[in-house]
C-alpha cells in the first residue's frame, strides 16, 4: 500500500494507492479502463499515448501541457489535472475532430486520439494560434498512415474559422468551451484542484534513490522494471530564469520549454528558442529538464553541448553543501561526472553573453525533429575585426561523452579568421574527438559530419569566409587522417 | 464523401486488441524468443521463470497438440524453435502468466544456451551457399542475346534497396476464448482471417469449424498482418486450449520489431540496352531477395517482383531471374507494393544510368518507352486500357514541369551550397492477386426487419476506408442512406474461406461479391413491391422511396422490408465473386495474371543542403489514374499514405542488424519514420480525369498499393542535386539514400566509384 495519489481525471477525481511508479499509461488503460489513449512504443517516440496534464497556480489558472504518458509515473500527478481523450466534450465532436474527418486526416485511427490531444493541449495552452506553431504541436505524433497532409489540411481549415480568443489565458479557455473543443467542466477543475490535500509524504527514506526530475530518460532506461525502482522525485522550490550579478541563472528544474519560452533568454541569447525546437518533440519538452539533460550525460545531449559553450557553471547541492563545477569539468567519461551519487544539480551559471557576441548551434540526425543527434555542435564567440577574442566549441556524438572542443577553442582564440585557418581548426577538432560506428552513425561519417558541422558555424558567421565549395573540396579528408 | 466510420476514432472509442475488456480469469503471453541469427540449442532452462509467482505455464515446442508448423506457403516454419533457431527474434518458448508483466519478467528468467552456428545475413552469400527458397523464377520475352548487337548504349549495375519496418502503430496481437464444445474464438489484428482460422487449426490439432476468428479493426497493417499474425494468434489459441482460460498476446514495440520481417531487402544486376534514339531494346535482371529464414510470402513476393520488372516501359527483350534466397533474418514479408518498388526500382537505376551515359535527361528515356497501348508485358498480357503515356502528359501539364525545370536551374544556378534536383516517376501496377485462386471473396448481407443492414465480406477494415466503400456500394444499390448500414467484423463464421485484405484488392473483390448480393436481394424486394402495387412494371428504390413509373408510391423502404418479411421473404443472401478471365501458368510464366493495371505519373523535387548532407523533399505530385474514385477522400488519403511511406523506405528508413543477426534498430529511437516535418510541404496527388474501369467496381481502380512508388523518384531527384554539386560524382543505385550515404557521397575522395 502506498500512500494515496489523488488527482482529477477528466471531471473526477480520482484516488489510488497503486504504486507511484507506476506508469500513468497502463494507469489510465489497466486501472481505469479509459482505453483511448493508446500505447505505441513506450519510449516518447510516438505520440500515441498523448495525454494532457494541468498544473494549477496560486492565482487560481490552471497550465495544461501535453505529455507522454508512458514516461510519466503516476505519483507525480498529485494535486494535478489529466485530460484523456474520453474526458473531451461527449455531445458533439469539437471542431477539429470535424475537420480531421472531413479532410480524411484519420485512417486506421490508432495515432488519432494522441493526436487529438495535441492539439487540444495546443489550443489550451500556445500563445500563438499559427499553424506553424499548431505543425511544431504535433510533430511529436507520428501517423503511419495518412502521411500527415490531410492532418494538415484540417489543422488549417479549422483554425482560419475557430472561434477562438487568441489571447492565451481564461478568455481562451472559456472560447474553447463555447466553441465545444472542451467541456464546461473546466470551468470547476481550478476549484477540484484546490480541494486536494498535499501528498502525504513518508518520513525521508535515507536510502539513496535515483533522483527522477522528468522522467525522459529514466523511464526509457527503466523500461518495463518502473513499477519496481523507487524513485527520489525532485521537488524544487523554482523553476526560472533571472540575471544575477552577471550571470543567466538556471533552475536545474526548468523545463526544456520553458527555456524556450523564457523572456529573459529572449533578450540575452535569442538564438536559443529555435535550436531547442530540435529538441525532442514538444510531448518531450514539456518533461524534460535541464538537470535531468546534464546529468543523464549522453554524448548527445543537446542541452549539454549548448551550455558547454556558453560557458556554463553548475551549482552542485547535497544536503547543506554547495559548489560549484564548470560545466567543462563536469563530464569525466562514459556517464561519469564529477558528482557523488547524492549530489545534485541545482542550478546552471551562464555569463551574460557580451554584446555583438555570435552563437551558433547544429544538430544533425537522421530525421530532423523528434530523434537525437548523430553529431551536434555549438558555437560561442565574439570578434573584433575578425580577429576571435573568445570562443568556445563543444561537439557532441564525437566521443563518450559531451565534449568541449578544447584544443580547437584554444587554437582559434586571437586567430583572424581565414578559410585556411578554419580548416585547419577543423583538423584539430578531429584529433580531439573520438566518435564510434553505431546506429547513429558510422565513425567515418561523424567525423565528416563534425567537420561539416564546424564549418557550418563559420559560414554562418561570415559567408565570406568559406566562399565556395572547392574551399572544402580541397580541406583533407577527416577518415583519411588516421 | 466522409468515411463516418472515423466518429468512433476520434473519440477514442474504437476497440483494438490491447483495448479489448478481458474476463477476469484471463491470462497474458510472452515470448521467449532466440538472441542469436542461428545456433543448435543447448539447453533450456525454465526452472527460475517457473518459480515465479503468477506464472501459470511455459510452453515450447513439444507442448504443440497439432503440427508445429505455420508455413502458408511452403511448410518451412514452425511455430516454435525445436533444436535450433534460425534467425534472432525467433519465438522458442511461451510464458503465460497472470499480468503481462509478470510474463515479461519471466521471459528474462529463462536461460538458453546455443551452439553458435554461421550465421548469413547476405542474399547474394546465401546465393553462393545455394540456399534457395524455391527454384530460381524466370520471366522472359523475345531474345535479348540477340538485341545487344543492335544497342548502341548499354549499361550495368547494382541496385540495391534496404528492409523496411512496417510501423504498423497498433503492434501484432491476438486474445484466444476457450469457448463451448472444445472451440476457440480467435480475435486477431490480421489481415488475413481465414490464414489465422487455418495456422490455429493446424497447431491445435482442432477442425477449422471449431476456430471463430474474427478481425474488427487493425491500427495498420500494410501487409505486415498478412500472413504474420498467423503465428502470434497461434500462440494466443495454443495457450488458450492448453491453460482452458482465455489469453492474451500482444507485442510491445520492441518484441514487434525483433521477430516480426520486413519488407525484402534486393540486391540486383541489370543490364539495360538502347538504341541511338534512346529507345530500350533490352533489359536483363538478376534479383537477389533476402526472403530470411523461412518461405512466409516470399515466392508470391518474388513474382510480383518479376510481372514488374519493367514499370511502366514497353521492353521488347527481356530476360529477368529472381532468386528468393534463405537467410538468417526473420523471415521477410509482404509490404506495400509486394516486391514490385523493389522491380521497379531497378530498371529506373538503370534508365537513370543509361541517360547519364547518352547525356540525356533520364525522363527523356522515360517518356521515350512507356507503354503504349496493347504493348506486351514480359508475362504475356498485353497493356489495355493503357493510362501510360497520358498521365505523363497530364502531369507535365498540370505541374508545369518545364517551369520547375527553369525554376531550379536558377536556383542552382544562384546557391552554391544548397541544390535541388527533381525527377519523374511513371508507375504501372498490377491488379490481383497472382495466384488465381485467391481472386475470390464473399459477401453476406442481412436485411433486418426494422430496415437497417448488416453486411459481412472478407475485408478487413484497416484504415484504408473499405467499410465505407462497402457501405457506399450498398446504399448506391438499395438507395438507403449510409447510416442504415453496419459493416459487421470480418468473421470466418459469417464469411469462410477467404482471401486476406491484401494485393490492393479487397474493395474490388469484396465489393463485387457485395455488389451481387444486393442485387439479389434488391430483386427479390422490388418483386416484392411489384407483387404488392398490382403492377407488372418495375418499382425502383429512389432515397428510401419506392417509385412506380417516376412516381411516388408512398410505400417506403422499412415499409417494403416489413412487407417482405410478413411475406415470408429470405431477407438474407450471400454471394461469391471470382475474378473473371485470370490465370497465369507457372512453367511457361505466360498468362493474363491481372484483371487491370494502374498507371501514374510523379514527379519529385528536393532541395540538397551540401554542407550538411541533409535535404527536404520540397514537393511530391503525382497524376494518378484511379478510375472512377469510388471515395475520392478515401483515395486521396490512401494515395498520399502510401507516398510518404515510400519516401520513408527510399531515405531515412533504414534497418540495422548486428553481425549474429540481432536487429540494432529495435526501437522508435533508432528506427525514424516520416513525421510532420518530413512530408513534403507541397504533397499533391491529383486523379487523371476521364477515366473508367469497367473491370472494377463501380469503374474505380485498386488504391492501395500503386502510389507508394511515385515515392522512388526521390532517390533519383536528390541523386540529381548531388551531381549539381559535384557533376563528376558517380553513385551506386543503394537505397536508403540517409543523411550518411548522401554526405558521404558528396564529399568522398575517389570520384567515381563511391559507394552511396
Ligand atoms: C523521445 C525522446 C526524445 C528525446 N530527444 C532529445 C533531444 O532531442 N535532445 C536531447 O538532448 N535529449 C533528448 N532526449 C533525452 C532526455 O529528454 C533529456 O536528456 C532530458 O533533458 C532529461 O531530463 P529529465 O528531466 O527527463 O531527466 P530524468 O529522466 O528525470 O533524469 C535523467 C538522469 O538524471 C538524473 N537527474 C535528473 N535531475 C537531476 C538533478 N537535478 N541532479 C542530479 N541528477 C539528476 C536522474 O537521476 C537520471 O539519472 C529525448 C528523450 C526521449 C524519450
Ligand atoms: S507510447 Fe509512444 S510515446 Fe508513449
Ligand atoms: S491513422 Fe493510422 S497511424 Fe495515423
Amino acid at each position: 500500500m502506498y500512500n494515496p495519489v489523488i488527482f482529477i481525471c477528466n471531471g473526477k477525481e480520482i484516488r489510488t494507492s497503486a504504486s507511484p511508479t507506476l506508469t500513468l499509461l497502463d494507469f489510465i488503460r489497466r486501472e481505469l479502463f479509459l482505453t483511448g489513449t493508446k500505447e505505441g512504443c513506450r519510449e516518447g517516440d510516438c505520440g500515441a499515448c498523448t495525454v494532457l496534464i494541468g498544473a494549477g497556480s496560486d492565482d487560481g489558472s490552471v497550465s495544461y501541457s501535453a505529455v507522454n504518458s508512458c514516461l510519466i509515473p503516476l505519483g507525480t500527478l498529485h494535486g494535478k489535472h489529466l485530460l484523456t481523450i474520453e474526458g473531451l466534450p461527449k455531445d458533439a465532436l469539437s471542431p477539429f475532430q470535424q475537420a480531421l474527418i472531413k479532410e480524411g486526416g484519420i485512417q486506421c485511427g490508432f495515432c488519432t486520439p494522441g493526436l487529438i490531444m495535441s492539439v487540444t493541449g495546443f489550443l489550451l495552452s500556445e500563445k500563438d494560434l499559427s499553424i506553424e506553431h499548431a505543425i511544431e504541436a504535433i510533430a511529436g505524433n507520428i501517423c503511419r498512415c495518412t502521411g500527415y497532409k490531410s492532418i494538415k489540411r484540417a489543422l488549417e481549415s479549422f483554425l482560419c474559422d475557430s472561434g477562438i480568443n487568441p489571447e492565451a489565458g481564461e478568455k481562451r479557455m472559456e472560447s474553447l468551451i463555447e466553441n465545444g473543443f472542451i467541456p464546461p467542466y473546466f470551468r470547476n477543475i481550478p476549484e477540484l484542484l484546490r480541494s486536494i490535500p498535499p501528498f502525504a509524504e513518508d518520513p525521508e527514506d535515507t536510502k539513496l534513490k535515483p533522483y527522477f526530475a522528468g522522467g525522459t530518460d529514466i523511464m526509457v532506461q527503466k523500461q518495463g522494471e518502473a513499477t519496481d525502482i523507487n524513485f527520489h522525485f525532485l521537488k524544487w522550490s523554482e523553476e526560472r530564469v533571472r540575471v544575477e550579478d552577471g550571470f543567466i541563472v538556471l533552475d536545474a528544474a526548468l523545463k526544456v520549454s520553458s527555456i524556450m519560452d523564457s523572456a529573459v533568454l529572449k533578450t540575452c541569447l535569442p538564438q536559443l528558442e529555435s535550436c531547442l525546437g530540435l529538441f525532442g518533440s514538444r510531448q518531450i519538452r514539456n518533461q524534460a529538464t535541464l538537470g535531468g539533460n546534464l546529468a543523464n550525460a549522453s554524448p548527445i545531449a543537446d542541452l549539454a553541448n549548448i551550455f558547454l559553450a556558453l560557458d556554463g557553471r553548475l551549482t552542485l547541492q547535497n544536503g547543506d553543501q554547495v559548489r560549484e563545477v564548470p560545466l567543462r569539468d563536469f563530464f569525466l567519461g562514459y556517464k561519469r561526472l564529477s558528482k557523488t551519487e547524492s549530489e545534485r544539480i541545482v542550478k546552471l551559471k551562464l555569463p551574460v553573453p557580451e554584446s555583438g557576441f555570435f552563437f551558433n548551434f547544429e544538430k544533425v540526425s537522421r530525421r530532423k525533429h523528434l530523434d537525437v543527434a548523430s553529431v551536434n555542435s555549438s558555437v560561442y564567440m565574439k570578434a573584433i575585426d575578425g580577429r576571435v577574442k573568445f570562443i568556445h566549441i563543444a561537439a557532441g556524438g564525437v566521443a563518450p561523452y559531451p565534449l568541449y572542443l578544447k584544443e580547437t577553442s584554444s587554437f582559434l582564440e586571437g586567430k583572424s579568421l581565414t578559410s585556411g585557418i578554419i580548416l585547419e581548426a577543423a583538423l584539430i577538432a578531429q584529433s580531439e574527438c573520438s566518435p564510434i560506428s553505431d546506429i547513429r552513425g558510422s565513425e567515418e561519417y561523424k567525423r565528416l559530419l563534425l567537420r561539416q558541422l564546424i564549418f557550418a558555424h563559420f559560414m554562418k558567421f561570415n559567408p565570406e569566409l568559406i566562399y565556395s565549395p572547392e574551399i572544402l573540396f580541397q580541406a583533407q579528408a577527416p577518415s583519411k587522417i588516421f | 464523401m466522409e468515411n463516418i466510420d472515423l466518429l468512433y476514432h476520434a473519440r477514442g472509442e474504437s476497440k483494438f486488441i490491447d483495448d479489448l475488456r478481458l474476463p477476469s480469469d484471463a491470462l497474458y503471453a510472452a515470448i521467449f524468443y532466440s538472441s542469436t541469427g542461428h545456433g543448435r540449442i543447448l539447453s533450456l532452462d525454465l526452472r527460475d521463470a517457473l518459480l515465479m509467482p503468477g506464472v501459470k505455464a511455459i510452453l515450447t515446442s513439444k507442448d504443440i497438440p497439432g503440427e508445429n508448423q505455420i508455413g502458408g506457403v511452403i511448410a518451412d516454419e514452425t511455430l516454435l524453435a525445436e533444436d535450433e533457431v534460425h534467425y534472432a527474434g525467433q519465438p522458442i518458448a511461451l510464458v503465460v502468466a497472470e499480468s503481462p508483466e509478470c510474463a515479461r519478467k519471466a521471459v528474462k528468467k529463462i536461460k538458453v544456451l546455443f551452439d553458435e552456428l554461421p550465421v548469413v545475413l547476405d542474399p547474394r552469400e546465401a546465393f553462393r551457399k545455394g540456399s534457395f527458397i524455391i527454384p530460381p523464377r524466370i520471366f522472359s520475352m523475345g531474345n535479348t542475346s540477340l538485341a545487344w548487337d543492335n544497342c548502341l548504349v548499354i549499361v550495368e549495375g547494382r541496385a540495391e534497396t534496404g528492409a523496411q519496418e512496417h510501423l504498423y502503430l497498433e503492434t501484432q496481437g491476438s486474445v484466444a476464448y476457450p469457448t463451448d464444445s472444445g472451440s476457440l474464438k480467435v480475435t486477431s489484428s490480421t489481415q488475413a482471417p481465414t490464414a489465422v482460422q487455418r495456422a490455429v487449426s493446424r497447431v491445435t490439432g482442432l477442425p477449422m469449424n471449431k476456430i471463430e476468428v474474427e478481425a474488427s479493426r487493425l491500427g495498420g497493417g500494410f501487409g505486415g498482418k498478412e500472413d504474420q499474425a498467423n503465428s502470434f494468434a497461434a500462440m494466443a489459441a495454443l495457450s488458450a486450449l492448453k491453460l482452458n482460460r482465455p489469453v492474451k498476446l500482444v507485442l510491445s514495440r520492441q518484441e514487434d520489431l525483433r521477430i516480426t520481417g520486413k519488407r525484402h531487402p534486393y540486391s540486383s544486376d541489370f543490364k539495360l540496352g538502347l538504341d541511338s534514339e534512346g529507345r530500350i531494346l533490352a533489359y536483363e535482371v538478376t534479383f537477389y531477395q533476402n526472403a530470411g529464414a523461412s518461405a512466409d510470402l516470399s515466392p508470391a513476393i518474388l513474382d510480383r517482383t518479376l510481372f514488374h520488372c519493367t514499370n511502366s516501359y514497353f521492353v521488347p527483350n527481356v530476360k529477368a531471374t529472381a532468386y528468393s534466397l534463405r537467410t538468417n533474418l526473420p523471415p521477410m514479408t509482404a509490404f506495400r507494393g509486394f516486391g514490385a518498388p523493389q522491380g521497379m526500382f531497378a530498371i529506373e537505376s538503370a534508365i537513370f544510368k543509361a541517360a547519364e551515359k547518352m547525356g540525356v535527361e533520364p525522363s527523356y528515356l522515360q517518356e521515350k518507352n512507356l507503354l503504349k497501348e496493347g504493348d506486351a508485358f514480359p508475362y504475356g498480357q498485353s497493356a489495355e486500357g493503357c493510362r501510360a503515356k497520358e498521365s505523363w502528359l497530364a502531369a507535365l501539364e498540370t505541374f508545369e514541369t518545364g517551369e520547375i525545370k527553369n525554376r531550379i536551374e536558377k536556383f542552382n544556378r544562384e546557391n552554391q551550397f544548397f541544390k535541388k534536383g527533381f525527377a519523374f516517376m511513371p508507375i504501372c501496377f498490377g491488379i490481383s492477386f497472382t495466384n488465381a485462386s485467391m481472386n475470390q471473396a464473399g459477401a453476406l448481407v442481412h436485411i433486418y426487419s426494422d430496415g437497417s443492414i448488416g453486411i459481412s465480406t472478407a475485408a478487413v477494415e484497416m484504415g484504408q476506408g473499405v467499410n465505407m466503400k462497402l457501405r457506399q456500394i450498398a446504399s448506391a444499390i438499395f438507395q438507403v442512406s449510409l447510416d442504415k448500414i453496419k459493416i459487421e467484423p470480418a468473421n470466418t463464421t459469417r464469411v469462410a474461406n477467404t482471401s486476406p485484405t491484401a494485393a490492393s484488392a479487397a474493395a474490388d473483390l469484396n465489393g463485387k461479391a457485395l455488389e451481387k448480393a444486393c442485387n439479389e436481394l434488391l430483386e427479390r424486394l422490388l418483386n416484392a413491391a411489384a407483387l404488392k402495387l398490382k403492377t407488372e412494371d418495375k418499382p425502383v428504390i429512389i432515397n428510401e422511396e419506392i417509385l412506380l413509373k417516376e412516381e411516388k408510391t408512398g410505400l417506403k423502404w422499412e415499409d417494403l422490408v416489413k412487407m417482405a418479411f410478413d411475406e415470408r421473404m429470405d431477407l438474407t443472401s450471400h454471394a461469391h465473386h471470382i475474378t473473371p478471365g485470370i490465370y497465369f501458368d507457372k512453367l511457361l510464366n505466360q498468362g493474363r495474371p491481372f484483371n487491370y493495371h494502374v498507371y501514374g505519373t510523379g514527379v519529385v523535387e528536393v532541395t540538397l543542403d551540401c554542407l550538411r548532407g541533409t535535404y527536404t523533399v520540397d514537393s511530391l505530385k503525382a497524376i494518378h489514374d484511379s478510375g472512377k474514385p469510388l471515395n475520392p477522400l478515401i483515395d486521396r488519403g490512401q494515395a498520399e499514405g502510401a507516398a510518404i511511406q515510400g519516401l520513408g523506405w527510399l531515405t531515412m528508413e533504414e534497418i540495422a542488424y548486428a553481425s549474429k543477426g540481432p536487429l540494432l534498430s529495435d526501437s522508435l529511437s533508432a528506427y525514424k519514420v516520416p513525421d510532420v516535418y518530413f512530408s513534403p510541404g507541397e504533397l499533391d496527388i491529383r486523379f487523371l480525369k476521364a477515366s473508367d474501369n469497367p473491370r472494377g467496381i463501380f469503374n474505380s481502380k485498386a488504391i492501395g498499393e500503386p502510389p507508394f512508388m511515385y515515392a522512388i523518384g526521390v532517390f533519383f531527384a536528390l541523386y540529381n542535386a548531388i551531381k549539381e554539386f559535384r557533376p563528376e560524382v558517380r553513385m551506386d543505385f543503394t537505397a536508403p539514400l540517409t543523411n550518411e550515404r548522401l554526405l558521404l557521397a558528396l564529399y568522398s575522395k575517389e570520384k567515381n566509384t563511391v559507394t552511396a
